[in-house]
């Protein structure tokens, strides 16, 4: 049940992140991939994985990216973090701004690569500093008021 | 002990293998593309009440209305204006005016409205709440108040996607339409539009419109696209580019039109 409830809370945010606007150059913060990492850290790799596997999907189904792009490399990206999430300490502001800034990086890192060998999206130079920088800016900076939503649904939830 | 590590790590592999499999598939595979648009079809319904609620907490004055309207008026009047204009060459020229006469009277349209943006940061596309069934099909030209907006890519039940000019991968062929030089129009990073390939002897000024220019048959001819920027030269020195002003407002888009063709 409480799978459940996780995988329609990465839903509901999807639908947000469509509706998501009005950021500078058109850019908006990752909230799918923010959420994917927050259960990822709560619940280890195995979830993590499906967390982001499923979070990857809608984020396919609803861009102009190849289908299963995004699936492979945020579940990959999602089980990294819930395998390793006893060291990390996420409990501070700046820890979680930290986690998320770097996978958000590392994600459209592996992105740009792989959509490169694919013969899409732009070189990797204009990438870095039109997309991949300041678009991992913003998500890193939304990310501490996201966890705190996510905390405290939690506790009412139960994840 | 070794049994209860293995298992997670073997279930890992396992899902790594499908995935990788599932990537290769989708590469190969027509029928990905159908996954796509079926999964956003299920979740169109949210996404409509979504729009309608957004629209509910957005109450406009009759001032602001008013403005709209003003706004409205002038670019259908700046788009028969270029219309015109362009018929007017064609008739001088006595040979594309039969083209023109079949893209203005054999042009049939679906409306439709916008439920969705891209979701991510890499691609600019929107989704519209009309697919298949209104006729609306991959490759077709989609227009806001006249002005080019982008082409379909995806179609389904109820639901079609569409990629904007100022996506990163799009690509139009296009024509300065006081000077007639032809280029290749590319979107950028930051959601701009650059114009490429321009002869080096060709005089463009700023402010010049630029439209379809029909070749490669992916949009009609003559769909007003915007004006012309500042013209650069190419960093090899091999053509002249320049800015485009695009005419539609990307970020305002709510209701657009497809041209069934």
């Amino acid at each position: 049940m409480r799978n459940m409830l996780a995988l329609v809370t990465i839903a509901l945010t999807a639908l947000l992140q469509i509706s998501l606007s009005g950021f500078p150059a058109g850019l908006k913060p990752d909230l799918l991939l923010i959420v994917a990492v927050f259960f990822a850290l709560r619940r280890g790799g195995i979830f993590g994985f499906v967390a982001g596997a499923f979070s990857g999907f809608l984020v396919d189904c609803f861009s102009g990216s190849p289908l299963g792009l995004n699936v492979f490399i945020r579940a990959i990206a999602a089980a990294f973090v819930g395998r390793v999430n006893k060291r990390i300490d996420y409990s501070g502001l700046f820890g979680q701004m930290t986690i998320v800034f770097t996978i958000s990086l590392a994600v459209n890192i592996l992105y740009q690569f792989s959509a490169g060998l694919m013969g899409e999206g732009p070189a990797f130079f204009p990438a870095l500093t039109g997309i991949i920088l300041p678009a991992s800016f913003y998500t890193g900076i939304v990310t501490p008021m996201i966890f705190f939503l996510l905390f405290h649904a939690g506790r009412l939830i139960g994840w | 002990m070794v049994e209860r590590n293995a298992r997670p790590r073997l279930i890992i592999i396992v899902i790594l293998v499908s995935l990788v499999l599932v990537l290769l598939l989708a590469l190969v595979y027509p029928a990905a593309e159908k996954i796509k648009v079926r999964t956003a079809s299920y979740l169109k319904g949210p996404l409509q009440a979504t729009g309608r609620f957004s629209r509910w907490i957005q109450v406009e004055s009759p001032a602001q209305e008013f403005l709209k309207e003003k706004q409205n008026l002038e670019t259908k009047l700046l788009f028969l204006k270029s219309q015109l204009d362009e018929l007017a060459r064609e008739n001088e020229k006595l040979r594309s005016q039969l083209m023109y006469k079949q893209l203005v009277e054999g042009r049939r349209m679906a409306a439709a409205r916008v439920i969705g943006k891209d979701i991510s940061n890499w691609s600019r596309t929107i989704l519209l709440d009309q697919g298949e069934e209104a006729g609306i099909r991959k490759g077709m030209a989609v227009v806001d108040n006249g002005a080019l907006v982008g082409q379909v890519v995806e179609s389904g039940k109820g639901v079609s996607r569409v990629k904007l000019i100022t996506d990163p991968d799009s690509r139009v062929g296009c024509l300065i339409q006081e000077s007639r030089q032809t280029g290749l129009t590319e979107g950028t990073v930051d959601g701009k539009i650059f114009l490429k390939y321009i002869d080096l002897k060709a005089v463009v000024k700023e402010g010049e419109r630029v439209i379809t220019s029909g070749l490669g048959e992916n949009y009609p001819r003559g769909l007003l696209v915007g004006k012309v920027g500042a013209v650069v030269m190419d960093g090899r020195g091999l053509y002249k580019c320049a800015w485009i002003v695009p005419r539609a407002d990307f970020s305002q888009l709510e209701e657009v039109l497809v041209i069934i063709q």
